[in-house]
């Protein structure tokens, strides 16, 4: 698929192109990745310079060929959750947030033109993993399959997080926004 | 009625089921309007994400990252010492040059309009199709007040992400009249030749059609 071809850093052109110049076109995903899973601009930016730091020293690890986005994403998502983990326990996985979420009214829903700002807000609420399974399939198109192989979970997890993520940010989201 | 859970129905929306379940749903679909409404939420969460995370045109990279990302000097050419500036500027600039060289290749082999066609003339409202060059969102259908159809639609390829509008003009054939950014600046709008913003219903002295109206005008193929 052409759109996931130039997606992955134009894996054609690497016998021209050094890794260093595909991980530079790819930077603005990664910096976007980073920023939904931290919620935090500054954060964002400081992660994707560790990111970038790993991903420099561990080069020699990526096969050729296989997609450097998704070994980006890997790589970010690790140093994210290490991170977490130095400050303290990781969010549960099923947060006391989501068994008291109002039953959404779905019909009238959160609509087109929601304000990154408003979806950072949202996702603030959610358990890390959450977002991160958000990230790759909602805004980088990733398969479940392909966002299993990013997060090392079975591809069931996948579908079971992300429906209780998509469900929770309905929740939250609809009851700031007015319907349409 | 066959029972679906929300699994079933987010994996639909995102076009990751298995043919044999994906053809139950639609079956389903045709009789259950609750079921579409479940679906279109799943669909409405991604657009939401999608159009929020839009990248941005163009963002600096912080000193670190550029001197991280920086090649390391003179490695291979003692001789490039006056050379010093560094180069990934121009291979970032060459890359970039080089993706849209192959896209605007891409499109010449395989025009647009016929994936366009295809998806608005079968998509219900809030479905995806996944296209050789991306997806296509179907939005919403309207009817002008001149009795033709049009549909909104969001048009995502690795790189952009754009709403358009596209009439039906003739069996199986939507032409795109109007294109905006795919988060507005407010919503509904639409930049048309003329250069003004404007609604899209308002424009075409059009209505939005219900899920329900959507769904028998798309069984029969659109006709009234």
């Amino acid at each position: 698929m052409p759109g996931r071809w130039l997606a992955a850093g134009l894996p054609l052109l690497s016998m021209s192109t050094t890794f260093r110049d595909q991980l530079i076109a790819l930077l603005p995903r990664l910096k976007r990745f980073a920023l939904g899973l931290t919620v935090d601009a500054t954060e964002a930016d400081d992660l994707v310079q560790a990111a970038c730091e790993r991903a420099l020293a561990k080069q020699a690890q990526w096969q050729p060929g296989t997609r450097l986005d998704s070994w980006l994403f890997k790589i970010t998502q690790n140093l994210w959750i290490d991170r977490l983990r130095a400050r303290g326990p990781v969010d549960d996985l099923e947060p006391a947030l989501l068994e008291q979420l109002p039953a959404a009214d779905w019909q009238q829903g959160f609509e087109q033109s929601l304000m990154l700002g408003q979806v950072l807000q949202a996702m603030q609420q959610l358990p890390a993993p959450m977002r991160a399974v958000l990230m790759l399939v909602c805004v980088e198109d990733l398969s479940y399959r392909e966002a299993a192989a990013t997060l090392d979970v079975p591809i069931g997890t996948v579908m079971s997080r992300l429906a209780r993520a998509r469900a929770a940010l309905h929740a939250i989201l609809g009851e700031h926004h007015a319907p349409l | 009625m066959p029972h679906f859970d929300d699994t079933q129905l987010m994996a639909y929306a995102d076009g990751e089921l298995p043919a044999a379940e994906a053809a139950a749903i639609t079956t389903a679909l045709a009789e259950d309007p609750a079921l579409a409404a479940r679906i279109e939420r799943f669909a409405a969460s991604r657009r939401a994400l999608k159009q929020a995370f839009a990248l941005p045109a163009a963002e600096p990279l912080s000193p670190a990252l550029l001197k991280l990302l920086a090649p390391p000097a003179a490695t291979a050419a003692p001789r490039n010492a006056v050379r010093r500036r560094p180069r990934w500027p121009m291979a970032l600039a060459a890359s970039l040059l080089l993706g849209l060289g192959l896209m605007s290749g891409y499109k010449l082999l395989n025009p647009a309009a016929d994936s366009l066609s295809l998806a608005l003339e079968t998509l219900p409202s809030g479905e995806i199709r996944r296209t050789a060059e991306g997806e296509i969102v179907a939005l919403s259908t309207l009817a002008a007040g001149d009795g033709s159809l049009c549909r909104e639609y969001e048009r995502s390829s690795a790189s952009t992400s754009q709403r358009g509008l596209a009439c039906r003009e003739g069996e199986g054939q939507w032409r795109e009249r109007a294109l905006a950014a795919a988060v507005p600046p407010d919503a509904g709008g639409y930049q048309l030749a003329g250069g003004e913003p404007v609604d899209a219903a308002i424009a075409l002295n059009a209505r939005r059609l219900s899920l329900e109206e959507e769904r028998q005008r798309l069984l029969q193929g659109w006709r009234d």
